[in-house]
């Protein structure tokens, strides 16, 4: 029966998955990550850009100012996390070639509207 | 008003379209039973979604954490393989030569599959449900002095609700096409859906640094159709398109989209020949 095989297959999978998730967080906390403060209020992100280094790893604090929950999104950056009011999350971000990355709030998405801008180290 | 009207509109789409899918194949292989377990899990969902809402001020540390974040994950990859499996097991039995059904096929369905109906009922209503609550929860919050949220609440409810019409109506307007393309169209439809959540498991996993990405950004496209525009924005959560993908999650999406081609194409042949 195909079924045996199917269920193998999703164990297999969650197996994997499973390792690399409690394993990814714990490499991850070996080095100070610096972090970013991000505010959002009146559904709006202050400051709406970040600037951060290339290739480096930070932290995006994002503080909810406003009484309504938010879903903090980025499709360039591929995050996608609730903030609830008056709380704040942290977003762990991998770091980035040089460029522009695009992050909304979803459920306001015309009025919470922000960037993270890696620009190249000149010498 | 008319932002939230939107917005809800399409989360519920989101929430429903698999949901809306499933019933109207099953309703075409005639399975009442395997119907039944779809709204089963759809509406333990709906349940633990409200659940969840109700509570949230006191799961909002969970809902924001990092165990939110590996449900997602196992939300974006448990599915797309459920699907994979129905969309294969249908092409096997789903329809004889000529397009009429075998009563072999729902006689599997009744046996076999309807755990994997409940899972993806579930899964597919879960995240995006949990979602149009919160929001829902939030406008109710907004009855601050001066600030009704009587009107805005409204809105959010008929967004609600138009979603779950427009899904109704578009599987309604279906019963006309003749069973054999129906199928392959809802097969069609749910291949590239699983692609989608592939594409959008695979991109969070990039995220998190488990995967490389191999080239961050491989092409953009965002100047065609970008991420942050209504429609963009429905393909996006819909078929996990991306403007301006990483290679692996292209390799990735590429590399199941040809293994579904293959397999499908063998599990049609194999269930031409006479049964035994």
């Amino acid at each position: 029966m195909p079924l045996n095989r199917l269920t193998q297959m999703i164990s297999g999978t969650l197996w994997a998955l499973g390792t690399f998730l409690i394993l990814s967080p714990t490499i991850s906390r070996a080095e100070a990550v610096p972090e970013v403060a991000l505010t959002l209020e009146h559904h709006q992100f202050s400051p709406n850009t970040l600037p951060v280094e290339p290739d480096k790893r930070f932290i995006i604090v994002l503080s909810n100012k406003d009484n309504h929950p938010e879903e903090f999104e980025s499709y360039d950056l591929e995050f996608e996390i609730l903030v609830f009011p008056h709380k704040s999350i942290r977003v762990p971000v991998r770091g980035l070639p040089a460029g522009t990355y695009t992050f909304f709030g979803d459920f306001h998405p015309k009025t919470a509207q922000g960037k993270v801008v890696v620009s190249p180290i000149t010498h | 008003m008319i932002e939230t009207y939107l917005i809800l509109t399409r989360e519920t789409l989101e929430a429903s379209l698999l949901v809306g899918i499933l019933l109207s194949t099953l309703q075409r292989l005639g399975d009442k039973r395997g119907q039944r377990f779809v709204v089963l899990g759809a509406s333990v969902a709906v349940f633990l979604c409200l659940i969840l809402g109700l509570l949230a001020d006191r799961l909002a540390d969970f809902l924001s954490g990092e165990a939110k974040n590996i449900l997602d994950i196992c939300v974006f990859f448990l599915p797309a393989i459920f699907v994979s499996y129905m969309v294969i097991w249908m092409a096997k039995n789903g329809r004889e030569q000529g397009g009429t059904l075998r009563d072999k096929a729902t006689h599997a369905i009744k046996h076999g599959s309807v755990w994997i109906l409940v899972m993806l009922a579930f899964m597919g209503v879960f995240r995006e449900g949990l979602e149009t609550v919160l929001f829902l929860w939030g406008l109710s919050l907004q009855s601050g002095p001066g600030q009704a949220a009587g009107p805005s609440l409204l809105a959010g409810l008929s967004g609600t609700a138009t979603g779950i019409l427009i899904v109704y109506l578009l599987f309604k307007s279906t019963a006309r096409i003749p069973i054999g393309t129906f199928l392959r169209i809802s097969s069609v439809l749910l291949v590239i859906m699983a692609g989608g959540m592939l594409a959008a498991g695979t991109g969070r996993l990039v995220a998190m640094g488990v995967l490389p990405p191999l080239i961050f950004q491989t092409w953009d496209t965002s100047r065609i159709l970008n991420e942050h525009s209504y429609v963009g924005g429905m393909v996006a959560d819909f078929f996990g398109y991306r403007s301006k993908p990483p290679l692996i999650m292209v390799l990735t999406v590429s590399a199941y989209l040809a293994g579904m081609l293959i397999l499908l194409r063998r599990a049609e042949q194999s269930g031409k020949k006479p049964s035994h």
